[in-house]
């Protein structure tokens, strides 16, 4: 578990319990206050929402034993990476953002349950029928569009770990390959 | 009167580069203002998302938008901001420019591509007008090319060759793919010509670069070894070493100054730190592609020059072209043929080089009266193994995820080998494909960006859907399977000319026939836009011929080789 990630995890359970003695709770409360306040958010969108992008990736390009799925490529880092670029344009982090809740809200009109918690059927139906909306469509293109970048792009950038998918899709990558990450020769 | 340099160059792709290198070596001193970096040769990798996703070679779009017109299929015409447009028409900001990342198909023009108006008449809609020069006059530069540039191929013997005055290149061909016999054996069968395309890409070491490595990914990359004959790698990195070129990259030129009298005083430029600067010379010389070549004359207004440089007439921007008209692909499946032939076929790296010019002029009463035609390149689909994968995303029924996407992942990664093909109509000109500046947009320096309306003639998408339905029948006859062939009205943005189009008449033309503006006889525009037809074939093998030719007609103009004419006076 990482920092950022244990914060929240600690934030959460504070704010379930009353039973702690007062002192440790005023100390504590000081903490919780400044992790509510601002909680820990990556290109805009907290842990639990980054569980979910994880979880449709895993729905769009699941693992299996022949070929990698988006957990094998990292796909969820990769998209972070790419989405905390700085040259990256934000109307996307605030697209995806928009995405997520409503695909949430719809789980929750349709099944009184978080996403998080359908199972894959239900999924699949939640996903189609946000597909069939006015930018669903564009929204889960843009989760294939950078899952296959994670699955196919220089392991220099984060994904594709060991040219996993280039093994399984048999590619053949050009030489010389980056050394580096890319930069614009305009930055 | 001194100036700094005797010749200012504005750009620094195929149509600078063999001006750079003629002065510099006839002993003149050149200054290049070139918008992007000096890359290397050791520069370039074999990345994907550099070079293809994020557009890395060319300037972040939210500052330097161009503004695209194009008409809908109800006829209604719609402006868009490029950094929404999904396209754009820059290709490379970099010392050498696009020609960096061409793939290298070079076929020359054929001798009537030079009077297409006399030879087949006037075209309704368009403004077709013959060359003020003839094939024979290009012929000594495209040899030239050939040597210089290094050029490989192989001449065969074939009814559509035009005249030559050498036998053969001077360097044999790339190796090739194991297709091409396919594409001979199925074209042959039809009754078609299959020919060599000859390449701008180096087989062996020579002219001080390495040769091609194979690595299978040339197309829209710079190239790791040199081989591909680049502007920069070619020319300038030569030239320079004369020790009389200066290079000035990230020199973003904002216009061309002159005075009262209409004569230029200075280029001012801005540094990548933003400060203005300016420089003077004999000879001023624009060749910063098409549209950024008008762009630059018409935002260069002057008290002579209210409509901009060169744009008395009104000229500057007007006829546009594109090479393009159509394309299409087919699938040769691995599992249906023999493993042998299979293994044969799977191997990466060499080239297709197989074109068909069998319908330059299109002779057929089925179709018309005589027109011309044009060219089909076949090539192996490009391996961007993204580009590739997310075009398998899109179902008849919408997006595909999930286990079926990975399987159809599968067949066309491991069971195919996709073969391209595309075909070259000759653009016509017309009205509505131009460049003007666009009255609201300005780039981050408060320039007036570029407006491109990218409209065509339907005689384009009639001759590219003639010549690709030619093309898919020599798919069909390979063998391959899910064969498409397509008419395309969308102009490819990396193959542009046009815009200040050469002539004898100074009332209908913006350039003479040497390419010198007819209003300013020391300013001369060296890259595509003198072309007032395109021809029917990638532009970029004439580009860097009439450069060449251009040049001579420069050095003429300052009085023949600066340093043979010293040594005389010396001796």
């Amino acid at each position: 578990m990482d920092r950022r990630r244990f914060l929240f995890s600690i934030s959460a359970s504070i704010a379930a319990t009353s039973a702690l003695p007062f002192t440790i709770l005023g100390a504590m409360q000081s903490v919780q206050a400044a992790v509510i306040q601002r909680p820990p958010t990556i290109a805009g969108l907290t842990l639990a929402q980054w569980d979910v992008i994880a979880l449709i990736q895993e729905h769009l390009l699941p693992s299996e034993s022949r070929s990698p799925g988006a957990k094998e490529i990292n796909a969820l880092s990769y998209f972070q990476s790419v989405l905390t670029d700085p040259r990256h344009d934000p109307a996307d982090n605030r697209f995806l953002l928009r995405g997520l809740n409503v695909i949430e809200a719809e789980a929750q009109k349709k099944w009184q349950r978080h996403f998080s918690t359908l199972d894959p059927r239900q999924r699949e139906l939640n996903l189609r029928d946000y597909e069939k909306t006015r930018y669903g469509s564009s929204w889960l293109n843009m989760l294939l569009d950078y899952l296959m970048e994670a699955l196919l792009t220089d392991p220099v950038y984060g994904g594709n770990p060991k040219g996993i998918g280039w093994k399984w899709l048999h590619h053949t990558p050009g030489f010389p390959r980056p050394p580096h990450k890319e930069y614009s020769v305009f930055a | 009167m001194n100036r700094d340099f005797d010749i200012c160059v504005i750009g620094s792709g195929a149509g600078a580069g063999p001006i750079i290198w003629i002065l510099a070596k006839a002993g003149y001193s050149v200054v290049v203002l070139e918008k992007g970096p000096y890359l290397q040769t050791k520069d370039f990798f074999k990345d994907e998302r550099n070079c293809c996703l994020r557009g890395n070679y060319k300037p972040d779009l939210r500052d330097e938008p161009q503004i695209v017109v194009e008409k809908d299929d109800n006829d209604h015409w719609h402006a868009r901001n490029t950094y929404r447009s999904g396209i754009d028409f820059w290709n490379g900001n970099i010392v050498g420019g696009s020609s960096n990342f061409m793939s290298g198909f070079f076929h020359r023009l054929k001798p009537v591509d030079f009077h297409l108006r006399s030879t087949f008449g006037p075209v309704k809609g368009a403004n077709v007008a013959d060359w003020p020069i003839r094939y024979e006059d290009l012929e000594p530069y495209y040899t030239k090319v050939e040597s210089i540039i290094g050029v490989s191929g192989r001449i065969i013997k074939h009814p559509y060759q035009e005249p030559r005055s050498t036998p053969d290149f001077p360097y044999p061909p790339t190796r090739e793919h194991p297709v091409s016999e396919l594409i001979d054996k199925a074209g042959q069968a039809l009754g078609y010509h299959p020919m060599p395309t000859p390449r701008a890409i180096l087989p062996y070491n020579a002219l001080g670069r390495d040769a091609c490595s194979y690595s299978g990914y040339c197309g829209a990359y710079g190239c790791a070894t040199g081989a591909k004959g680049s502007s920069r790698a070619a020319l300038i990195d030569q030239a320079v070493a004369t020790g009389r070129v200066q290079v000035r990259p990230y020199s973003m030129v904002k216009r061309i100054k002159t005075n009262s009298s209409g004569n230029i005083t200075a280029v001012e430029y801005l540094t990548k730190e933003g400060q203005t600067k300016q420089v003077d010379a004999h000879i001023y010389v624009v060749a910063c592609q098409a549209v950024e070549t008008s762009r630059l004359l018409l935002n260069s207004t002057g008290a002579k020059y209210e409509n901009g440089l060169a744009n008395r007439n009104g000229q500057v921007g007007k006829n546009l072209l594109f090479a393009g008209g159509g394309g299409g692909s087919g699938r040769l499946v691995y599992s249906k043929m023999s493993p042998e032939k299979a293994k044969r076929l799977k191997v990466f790296g060499p080239f297709i080089n197989r074109a068909l010019q069998d319908w330059y002029v299109i002779d057929d009463p089925d179709f018309g009266p005589p027109q011309k035609g044009g060219t089909i390149d076949f090539l192996l689909m490009h391996p961007n193994p993204v580009v590739r994968a997310t075009r398998q995303i899109y179902g008849e029924n919408g997006l595909i995820w999930g286990k079926p996407l990975k399987r159809k992942l599968e067949r066309d990664f491991i069971d195919s080998r996709f073969i391209k093909i595309e075909a070259f109509c000759d653009w016509m000109p017309i009205d509505d494909c131009n460049i003007t500046l666009d009255a609201k947009t300005r780039d981050k320096w408060d320039l007036p960006v570029a407006r491109v309306r990218i409209g065509y003639h339907m005689q384009n998408v009639q001759v590219g859907w003639y010549l690709a339905s030619r093309g898919a029948k020599v798919l069909r006859e390979m063998g391959a399977e899910n064969v498409v062939s397509f008419a395309s009205s969308k102009p490819p943005t990396n193959l542009m000319a046009g815009g200040c189009r050469f002539g004898t008449d100074p009332d209908t033309s913006v350039l003479d026939a040497d390419c010198r503006s007819h209003e300013i006889d020391n300013l001369f525009v060296s890259d595509g836009s003198f072309m007032p037809t395109g021809g029917s074939v990638p532009y970029t093998w004439t580009i860097y011929a009439n450069s060449f030719r251009v040049a001579d007609k420069i050095l003429a103009q300052l009085g023949g080789e600066k340093q043979r004419s010293s040594r005389r006076q010396n001796s």
